[in-house]
């Protein structure tokens, strides 16, 4: 991957992020006027305008939006609402919680989809074939929330032996990465599968088998890596979609993750969480993709680009 | 002792439409130094002879029913699985016929033509590394060095198949199978492969079965020739006496419905018909139903493949009179 393709690239993703960051400036004014929020309900008219002018919403929505771009030039998220602190240094605090998990959640699901597809795919057909589809079907059907909500049901009503939701060691860390693994484990399972089936029927399988190579070195080393390119495309989408939080999983287990702090923000008509939020998931987006494109080059000669 | 000897082969597949005979029982053996050209339409059932040697017949749907593969006084159907690999590669190889199939397309080539030493546990003299950039060389590889970081995609079609090629005789096996090496290539390429092959050929005292319907390639590469129609074979002789004196009425056929410039026939003859479904295969000979000189016997009783001369057999109940 060259450097000019790089920068291609990455011109590309900042015009992306301005016509994201736009729509984002527009879209969270429509939740409301904060000021209704922050202030009693019997609060003096003159209060109000006090505190629109001192958030800068009295002027015209142009002037906002060239004032907020000029700011945001300039990496100034500005100050939340709630938090009473510098938007970006709460958002930066919530981000690597979300990243990790995902990280975890998704590390762990490929790595079994990895070992159950292959043995599902060498032994198509036959009974352990048929039972993993099942156990993958389910796990990609499974709603999250209903199995975060039994998840607290079982292990930490009935059983008593994990927290409910809160933040701490690792302990809090076990039910939200279980319920954000199950649905991408599914679906990498079934997709594993599937391209691991091709690449064992594939002609230069039957290559490796005749020059000797035993059953092992012929999945492993000559049909797996070829399997893997759907797997990795798949696991980059997922990757995306978590960096925008666990959602529901991160509220039902009250995990300070950037889905939990972007869902308040809203509720919260804290503007500048929810812009900052909206930026520090996009820039992480653009950086997965780039990752994944170069995996990609890594694992399969045929797509470098020149 | 013949080097490869198969005796009464019979492989079968397991189809949505019933139980296929790819095989019928078919007999030959090899010699060293020998190269032996297996000859026939596409479903005769050259190339899963081919399978069936190196264990690669998959199972399911395939199965081989009956039969005996002698390689070198130990037969090879008795084998464990692992016994087989090991002789796969470095005493048994197979040169496929779609290089860009047949390669893996994530592996530089030189790391795939070490993979034989690496599988095998062999250590050439010199390092595999050496060994590698020999062969290459060897096969006409130009600049091996940059050549063997490569991937299979960056080659052109001649190149890919001199690659497969050297792969196959990497460990100097006994015998090569070269399942229709050339019909995938342009046809100046096709000439410098077959060169290629009449190389190697003469470097050692390895036997050769060369899998083909190119009459051309026959002529000019094999010692021997086996023809083989519907699962079996139907005749063996060597290369001059089949061009000059086909006894088995299909080989006669075959003969005539290629072009030859070395009779001043300028008519080509096709075969009536086509090979038939091998799902219902006409009773008693396979050939009768497209063969002139068929007769009531023809429908009762399949041919045995019998002696028709010095070194040479036909199955047919009335086969063509010596010329």
């Amino acid at each position: 991957m060259s450097f000019t393709y790089f920068l291609k690239r990455a011109a590309f993703a900042a015009l992306a992020l301005a016509a994201l960051m736009t729509s984002a400036f527009f879209l969270v004014r429509l939740t409301g006027d904060p000021v209704n929020l922050y202030l009693p309900v019997d609060a003096s008219d003159a209060a109000r305008e006090a505190m629109r002018i001192r958030l800068g919403l009295d002027r015209s929505l142009l002037l906002q939006l060239f004032d907020w771009a000029w700011d945001i030039l300039s990496l100034d998220f500005g100050m939340s609402l709630w938090h009473n602190r510098p938007a970006m240094d709460v958002v930066l605090e919530a981000l690597p919680n979300t990243l990790a998990l995902g990280a975890i959640a998704l590390a762990l699901a490929f790595t079994a989809a990895i070992v159950m597809g292959s043995i599902a795919a060498v032994n198509a057909g036959g009974w352990i074939d048929r039972g993993v589809n099942v156990l993958s079907q389910a796990a990609a059907s499974v709603p999250d929330f209903w199995l975060g909500l039994m998840g607290v049901l079982l292990f930490a009503v009935t059983f008593r032996i994990l927290p409910t939701s809160g933040f701490g060691g690792p302990i809090y860390w076990v039910l939200p990465v279980a319920c954000l693994f199950a649905r991408p484990f599914g679906t990498l399972v079934q997709i594993v599968r599937g391209s691991m089936i091709e690449a064992l029927n594939a002609t230069f399988v039957r290559t490796a088998r005749a020059k000797g190579a035993r059953d092992g070195r012929v999945t492993f080393v000559h049909a797996l890596r070829n399997a893997l390119l759907p797997a990795v495309t798949v696991t980059g989408d997922l990757a995306a979609q978590f960096a925008g939080g666990g959602g529901v999983v991160e509220v039902v287990f009250g995990f300070p993750g950037i889905g939990k702090l972007l869902i308040d923000g809203i509720l919260k008509r804290d503007f500048a969480i929810v812009q900052a939020s909206i930026f520090a998931v996009a820039v992480v987006i653009f950086v997965i993709n780039i990752l994944v494109d170069m995996l990609y080059a890594s694992i399969d000669p045929r797509v470098r680009v020149e | 002792m013949a080097l490869l000897e198969v005796k009464d082969l019979q492989v079968s597949f397991d189809t949505a439409s019933g139980r296929i005979f790819a095989l019928n029982g078919v007999s030959f053996s090899l010699e060293r130094g020998e190269v032996l050209a297996l000859l026939g339409e596409s479903g005769s059932g050259k190339s899963v002879t081919a399978s069936a040697i190196m264990d690669l017949v998959p199972n399911p749907p395939g199965a081989i029913d009956r039969g005996s593969i002698r390689f070198d006084g130990a037969e090879l159907l008795t084998l464990s699985g692992n016994e087989r690999r090991d002789l796969c590669g470095s005493r048994i190889a197979l040169i496929f016929q779609d290089a860009l199939a047949a390669l893996n397309p994530v592996y530089p080539v030189g790391w795939q033509i070490a993979e034989m030493y690496r599988i095998h546990g062999r250590k050439p003299k010199g390092g595999v590394k050496k060994a590698v950039i020999d062969l290459l060389t060897a096969i006409g590889i130009p600049d091996p060095e940059r050549r063997a970081r490569q991937y299979p995609h960056e080659f052109s079609g001649g190149m890919r198949q001199r690659i497969m090629i050297a792969m196959a005789v990497a460990l100097e096996p006994d015998v090569i199978i070269a399942d229709e090496p050339t019909t995938a290539l342009d046809v100046t390429i096709q000439a410098q492969v077959v060169d290629l092959l009449a190389t190697i050929r003469k470097r050692g005292d390895a036997g050769m079965i060369f899998i083909t319907h190119d009459l051309g390639v026959v002529a000019e590469l094999a010692d021997r020739v086996a023809v083989m129609y519907a699962g079996r074979i139907v005749e063996t002789a060597n290369v001059f006496e089949l061009f000059e004196d086909a006894r088995h009425p299909y080989s006669l056929g075959l003969l005539a419905s290629q072009p030859r410039v070395d009779t001043d026939e300028d008519e080509l003859v096709p075969i009536p018909g086509s090979a038939p479904n091998p799902l219902a295969l006409p009773s008693g000979c396979a050939f009768r139903t497209r063969c002139p000189r068929a007769e009531g016997l023809c429908a009762e009783v399949v041919p045995p493949l019998e002696t028709v001369g010095p070194g040479r057999q036909a199955a047919c109940h009335f086969p063509v009179s010596p010329a």
